[in-house]
């Protein structure tokens, strides 16, 4: 019990902590036991065991399993065993009957006893006897193999998508009208190429024009109606007024009315020419025409022609500027489009406002005279047989002329011709020219259309027919100086009105020789008009600047009207004209001004209807006969 | 607030483009855009052909180009309703009028797609 220190050689060392027992405890005998009790397992596991509800105490399996292999050995010594070495062997037996000497049947029990003894080996020793393979007919082996499996392939082909747009369109109704239209259009132009065979050149021609141009010309029309537009905005207000505004003051105002002024037509290029002749289109009642010329015998020269429409009055439709002043003109009633001026030279032209040329269709010129005659009246008269048109002109040659025109080219043909005595006077040359005198204004009759009235510059006013060449039906001595106008009521048959630079109108009835109206105006007189809605209106203007409006079933010594329409005092007024179906009066002046106005709802009172249309008026007109 | 007015044709006509085309008749139609925009109170005129493309404006491209894209739109509603109401009329001229602040109108002549904008 020595400390070794390091190393011990052959000695037997022992540790410091080993146990010290005496010599009678290391004699006695400790048997040691070996049991089946697995000392790892634990011994005091509880469990809770909820049938009962208490802790109880899990006893463990003490037997812990090795080695476990499923087989089939069976032990000899144990039944199944036996039976087994029993069976096997029995089997054999019976097989190999005639090939082993063993005895039959009776001898199995031996046979078994026999074998019971060779138990141990009775199988092996069998097998050693026999030393011949058995072979089995009911033994059966299974063979395979395997066919070689072709790899799968694929192919693949693809095709180009086909080529894919989207399309979207609305069908409303007008689009479905739209292509019924153009159905019918090709089928119209099948028939038609089936028929004509030149219609191809034409077809070519439309193509070509449609393609795109950056050319103004096709917005022409649409520039118009923009610029009519825009005129309307800035005159809004005038426009109004024109349609709807009724003058409510005229109520109180008892007999008397007023006029509106509207719109002002001036042009610049008209600077120096005064207004020599208006003239409404019949069938386009907004348009009017202007005749510029010139009254006054020094300042003669150019002259014009302008079309304006109410639609538009800062610039004018159509401008026809003349070589000579313009005296007079008149639109045809049928063929709208058809204008006749008479000029200061003598000559009259026809402008066709269709063409856009700014050239009359045709000139005339008076046969004869070097001499400057102005014409001072034409007046469209009913086409002739062969519906060529023709006009008639009067001149202060004392000619009342027919003028046909024919193929562009027009054909004078002298009516009648004016003298002092009243027909053609077989007087020589030098007195013929003492007593002819020129012809101032011209009329035809409403209904009548052979009849017309010719004033003169001697104050004569004559009736006359076409069909009376050398005559005239009647004369009358109306005035005193030259008559201005004359012009035949629109209504009534037989009364006609007249006025002349002896500031004086007069209103006739035909059968009679003496006026049956005479109102001095005390002012010379430029023009008087008959309104187109009453028998018993008309108007009168003034160099005074004065417009007066008469009633004759209202007022028959004073006009119901009188208004200064011009802003400068000089003005003079030449002329007026009344719209046809607007009640809208137009109103020229001498500076080249033409003025509209509205009549108000006095001026415009139109006779009562009753079934004796023409009676009533005359007796209304002219009380005096009965 | 916007009011707007439509225009009708009364009666049923193809468009038909003239063959022959007149100096005189272009010479005409300049003198008139002149006078419109001559006038006082029109701001602007703009010329569209039916694709779109402007052809003559007085006003400057953005706000030119802005007036055309919608306007051309507006047209084409407005002649859809026209026709659709029915399909032999057509729409000839729209007028918008605008009323607050500036109290401007524009003009549209729809055949050849005219434009004019206009301070009352």
């Amino acid at each position: 019990m020595d400390k070794g220190d390091g190393l011990d050689r052959g000695k037997k060392s022992k540790p410091s902590d080993q146990l010290k027992l005496t010599e009678a405890e290391l004699k006695e005998n400790i048997t040691k036991v070996l049991n089946t009790h697995n000392p790892h397992a634990p011994q005091n596991i509880v469990r809770f065991n909820y049938k009962e509800g208490v802790y109880q105490r899990v006893s463990v399996d003490h037997t812990a399993i090795l080695f476990e292999m499923e087989s089939n050995i069976v032990y000899q010594d144990s039944e199944e065993g036996r039976r087994l070495i029993l069976s096997k062997s029995t089997f054999l037996a019976s097989l190999f009957f005639d090939l082993s000497q063993a005895t039959p049947v009776e001898d199995g029990g031996e046979v078994e006893e026999a074998e019971e003894e060779d138990r141990p080996d009775s199988v092996a020793s069998k097998a050693d006897k026999k030393g011949v393979k058995l072979g089995n007919f009911f033994h059966f082996t299974d063979r395979a193999t395997q066919t070689l499996n072709n790899p799968p392939r694929q192919i693949n082909c693809q095709t180009a998508p086909p080529p894919r747009s989207i399309f979207s369109a609305t069908a409303n109704q007008w689009q479905i009208y739209d292509a019924y239209c153009e159905e019918l259009q090709k089928q119209e132009k099948q028939k038609a190429t089936l028929l004509k065979k030149e219609t191809d050149k034409s077809k070519k021609g439309v193509l070509v024009t449609e393609t795109q141009s950056t050319d103004l010309t096709e917005v022409a029309k649409e520039t118009k109606i923009l610029e009519r537009m825009v005129h309307q905005n800035t005159f809004d207000e005038i426009a109004q007024d024109f349609k709807y505004f009724e003058d409510p003051s005229d109520k109180f105002r008892g007999q008397e009315g007023t006029l509106l002024p509207l719109w002002t037509f001036q042009h610049e290029e008209t600077r120096g020419l005064s207004v020599t002749a208006l003239c409404w289109n019949s069938k386009y009642q907004d348009l009017f025409a202007v005749g510029m010329g010139s009254y006054d015998f020094c300042k003669q020269g150019r002259g014009m022609i302008v079309f304006y429409s109410l639609k538009n009055s800062s610039f004018p439709e159509y401008v026809f500027p003349t070589t000579s002043g313009v005296q007079c003109l008149d639109i045809h009633p049928q063929h709208f489009y058809l204008t006749v001026v008479g000029f200061y030279d003598g000559c009259v032209a026809v402008y066709n406002l269709k063409k856009k040329s700014l050239e009359p269709v045709c000139k005339g010129t008076p046969k004869t005279s070097l001499l400057t005659n102005p014409v001072w009246q034409v007046r469209w008269q009913n086409d002739d047989i062969d519906n060529n048109h023709n006009f008639f002109s009067v001149s202060a040659d004392s000619r009342v002329v027919s003028w046909t025109l024919i193929k562009h080219e027009l054909i004078s043909t002298e009516t009648i011709r004016l003298s002092v005595n009243g027909g053609l006077s077989n007087v020589p040359d030098d007195e013929q020219l003492v007593n002819i005198s020129g012809g101032t204004s011209l009329d035809f009759h409403k209904q009548t259309d052979h009849l017309f009235l010719v004033g003169t510059e001697q104050g004569k006013i004559h009736k006359c027919s076409i069909h009376y060449s050398s005559k005239f039906l009647k004369t009358y001595n109306a005035h005193n100086s030259a008559v201005y106008t004359v012009k035949w009521n629109h209504f009534h048959p037989r009364v006609f009105i007249s006025c002349s630079a002896d500031w004086t109108v007069k209103i006739w009835d035909d059968t009679i020789k003496v006026p049956v109206f005479t109102f001095d105006l005390m002012s010379a007189i430029g023009d008087v008009a008959w309104a187109p809605y009453s028998s018993t209106i008309f108007a009168a203007v003034t160099i005074d600047g004065i417009v007066r409006v008469f009633d004759l079933s209202i007022n028959k010594y004073e006009a119901i009207c009188q208004q200064l329409v011009v802003a400068k005092k000089k003005t003079k007024l030449t002329h007026i004209e009344f719209n046809p179906v607007h009640p809208v009066i137009i109103v020229g002046d001498d500076q080249g001004l033409v003025s509209s106005f509205k009549l108000s709802p006095n001026l415009r009172k139109t006779p009562k209807v009753r079934s004796q249309n023409s009676k009533d008026l005359s007796i209304r007109k002219n009380p005096s006969l009965k | 607030m916007v009011r707007i007015k439509l225009f009708n044709r009364s009666h049923v006509g193809f468009i038909s483009v003239k063959k022959n085309v007149t100096f005189v008749q272009q010479a005409e139609v300049e003198d008139t855009l002149k006078r419109i925009e001559a006038r006082e109170d029109v701001v602007g005129i703009i010329i569209v052909n039916l694709d779109g493309v402007y052809l003559r404006s007085t006003l400057d491209d953005a706000l030119t180009a802005q007036y055309t894209k919608h306007l051309d739109r507006l047209t084409v509603m407005a002649r859809s309703v026209v026709r659709n109401i029915d399909p032999e009329d057509d729409l000839t001229s729209l007028r918008l009028r605008i009323e607050k602040n500036d109290k401007h109108e524009i003009m549209v002549e729809v055949q050849y797609v005219f434009i004019i904008v206009r301070c009352v």
